[in-house]
């Protein structure tokens, strides 16, 4: 969507072009809300969030003449303030959820030892390299089961597998990401 | 060093880890971005309120005159001594002018010549005004350019000999206003609604008469005041403004929308209508099917095959059973489960084909075929031997066929209908506050777009097509579709225009 296109949509229909832009970056800024909002929030304070940020897009465009900008930019950028913002009122609430089923598949998982003083940002990135040398559909189940905190049922519909399929390739892929973990120099 | 997750690493991501991590995020349900859309859509209004609340604050309390010049209202604190040193300045000077008045009195007393020529003792001259731009800056920062044209009379009266002349009378491009002021001339409905003016959401707040020599008056506030045409510029296009003031003071105004039609404010609450616009005879017609729709709406969730909406206005609370039932849904395993009669409140069923006939009341043939099959998994006898506030055994028996989901129960003789169900307590099926919206209406079928309550939060839309019993001529519902409250929001938007 164009800053053009997004304008005439505005005067054709606000409602209209509120429902284009959440159904083109809600996800974008869901996944950049849970990112900060993680360990802290619920599922619906992330919710929350999400609609915080859109409800103060929604008011920049109506009343904001100079609407000319990279939109996907700019609503990254008030995604991350708002959810910042949340962040700092949760903190008092560490509530990082783990479903029963997957206790077992924590334990996959809780066993890296990380060193505060390792550069977190260089961190993040091996992680991610390492994770995506994995292929697919084995990096997007590693991500969508420990980071988004998503259920083995979950996401065996969203890649269409079965339940039984990604909780053994999980448990492989896993074991293979603490090979190159440990090759990559983060051990135990 | 510290033992964690090592996926809690990802969190805070910078720019490109954040990217990666976004393609990874689960698909968000279409359930999910209607949830977001609503929430979104309330905190926006609410936003907005406020800040044309605040807007229209500072325009109250703005005065623009002629020549750009601004006058304003701003609240200082002044110190404490300034009053009593401005009493002094204040007697010292009126001290100064009463001895120099009596000074000067003396010295014409002697020398004054009359000339004859009489005075004026007020002299009103009033410059033809073509233009008057003001330019104000908005709470974002953006500039509104507001041109005010006003079609104002030369007049000079009450001279000291008590003659005067009428004024002469605005010409050239005054006389253009006037012809637009004179356009606007006549009777106009001043309207509220909170849901752009769909009937049965209208207040009507007064009449607003126009006159042609550019003077109004209001009945809801009983004022009258003088109306001026304005330009304003928003967003790079140009609109017609009217503004009405009562002396010199701002009292509402808004934009025109066309020979019929002044939205009141940017808010698209209120506004101005005449002619065809304001003609609600016909919004009777509309409200009776709105009353059809809410009536079928709420029977047919009467007989819903989910449990929270089991007749909850007609249970009889004095009549109950309760008995504890095995809940796999609970920790406990198990719960206590009251069922009512539903008798005594207008309504009385005592049988499955009590239900089943109430149901056909609401349904078409071809809906009630679909679902009515439901009600035959809704029903279990319970023995007489228990009683009230007994466990019963349910050991071996299929969960969805355990008796703490069955939405009847018939015992000793009666039917009873389940209350505890962990929704029971959601009331209402339609919001109160909002007006269903009636579309495609002909002589047997319309449909109705009403706003579905869940819990405390409107957040659905029922799409409700309703058809003509051929047999009885009654309205009966012949689909019903559950959607997200953004559909309710997108038919909202096609009224007022």
């Amino acid at each position: 969507m164009t800053s053009n296109e997004l304008k005439q949509m505005l005067e054709r229909s606000p409602a209209e072009c509120h429902k284009a832009l959440v159904k083109e970056y809600g996800r974008y800024v869901y996944a950049i809300v849970f990112n900060k909002l993680r360990n802290c929030g619920t599922k619906e304070d992330i919710e929350e969030c999400v609609s915080d940020v859109f409800a103060a897009i929604f008011i920049k465009y109506e009343f904001d003449e100079d609407c000319d900008r990279d939109i996907k930019g700019y609503i990254g950028t008030v995604a991350k303030r708002s959810a910042i913002d949340r962040f700092r009122s949760l903190t008092s609430r560490i509530n990082h959820t783990v479903y029963a089923d997957e206790d077992d598949m924590q334990e996959l998982v809780s066993d890296f030892s990380v060193d505060e003083r390792v550069d977190r940002s260089e961190l993040r990135r091996v992680l991610l390299d390492k994770i995506d040398e994995l292929g697919e559909p084995d990096s997007t189940i590693l991500i969508q089961k420990f980071y988004y905190n998503r259920k083995s049922a979950e996401i065996a519909e969203s890649i269409s597998m079965s339940d039984a399929s990604v909780r053994t390739r999980c448990s492989r892929a896993i074991a293979k990401l603490k090979v190159k973990l440990v090759e990559a120099g983060i051990t135990r | 060093m510290k033992e964690k997750n090592i996926f809690d690493i990802l969190g805070n991501a910078e720019d490109d880890s954040m990217e990666r991590l976004s393609n990874k995020c689960p698909e968000i349900t279409e359930e999910q971005l209607n949830k977001i859309l609503s929430l979104s859509e309330k905190k926006y209004k609410v936003k907005k309120k406020e800040i044309l609340k605040d807007r229209t604050e500072k325009d109250n309390n703005i005065t623009m005159t002629e020549n750009d010049v601004v006058e304003g209202v701003e609240r200082v604190r002044r110190p404490a001594w300034l009053a009593p040193l401005c009493s002094a300045a204040s007697l010292i000077l009126v001290a100064g002018v009463v001895l120099g008045s009596m000074t000067m009195f003396r010295k014409d007393k002697n020398g004054k010549i009359d000339t004859g020529v009489i005075e004026p003792a007020v002299t009103a001259t009033t410059t033809q005004v073509s233009g008057t731009t003001h330019i104000s800056t908005d709470k974002n920062g953006s500039t509104i350019t507001t041109t005010v044209t006003t079609a104002s009379l030369s007049k000079t009266t009450g001279k000291a000999d008590g003659t005067g002349e009428s004024g002469s009378g605005a010409s050239g491009g005054a006389a253009s206003v006037n012809e637009e002021i004179k356009a606007l001339a006549g009777q106009w409905k001043y309207q509220e609604s909170q849901y752009n003016f769909v009937p049965g959401s209208i207040t009507e707040k007064g009449t607003v008469v126009i006159n042609e020599d550019g003077t109004y008056s209001y009945s809801g506030t009983n004022e009258t005041g003088t109306v001026k045409i304005g330009v304003e510029k928003m967003g790079g296009s140009s609109h017609k403004t009217v503004s009405f003031y009562n002396g010199s003071s701002y009292s509402f105004g808004g934009y025109y929308q066309n020979n019929e039609w002044i939205s009141i404010g940017n808010g698209g609450i209120s506004r101005l209508v005449r002619g065809s616009k304001a003609d609600t005879s016909k919004d009777a017609e509309y409200i009776s099917y709105q009353n059809t729709a809410h009536d079928l709406i709420e029977k047919y969730y009467d007989t819903f095959y989910q449990i929270m909406f089991r007749f909850p206005q007609y249970r009889n609370m004095n009549e109950t059973i309760t008995f504890n039932l095995k809940d796999p849904n609970l920790e406990a395993g198990v719960r206590d489960v009251t069922y009512a009669r539903i008798t005594g409140k207008g309504l009385e069923l005592n049988s499955k084909a009590d239900v089943e006939n109430y149901a056909r009341r609401t349904y078409s043939d071809s809906l009630a075929a679909k679902e009515l099959e439901y009600l035959n998994d809704d029903y279990v006898a319970v023995s007489d031997t228990y009683k009230n506030g007994d466990h019963i055994d349910e050991t071996g028996v299929a969960l969805e066929d355990l008796l703490s989901f069955k939405n009847f129960i018939f015992y000793k003789g009666n039917m009873y209908v389940n209350t505890s169900s962990p929704q029971a307590g959601w009331m209402g099926y339609t919001a109160a506050d909002k007006p269903i919206i009636i579309k495609d209406i002909t002589s047997t079928s319309f449909r109705a777009y009403a706003p579905g309550v869940m819990g405390e939060n409107n957040d659905r839309c029922e799409v409700v097509d309703c058809v003509i019993d051929p047999s009885s001529g009654e309205w009966r519902v012949n689909s019903f579709v559950d959607n997200g409250y953004a559909v309710y929001g997108e038919n909202l938007s096609d009224y007022n225009s």
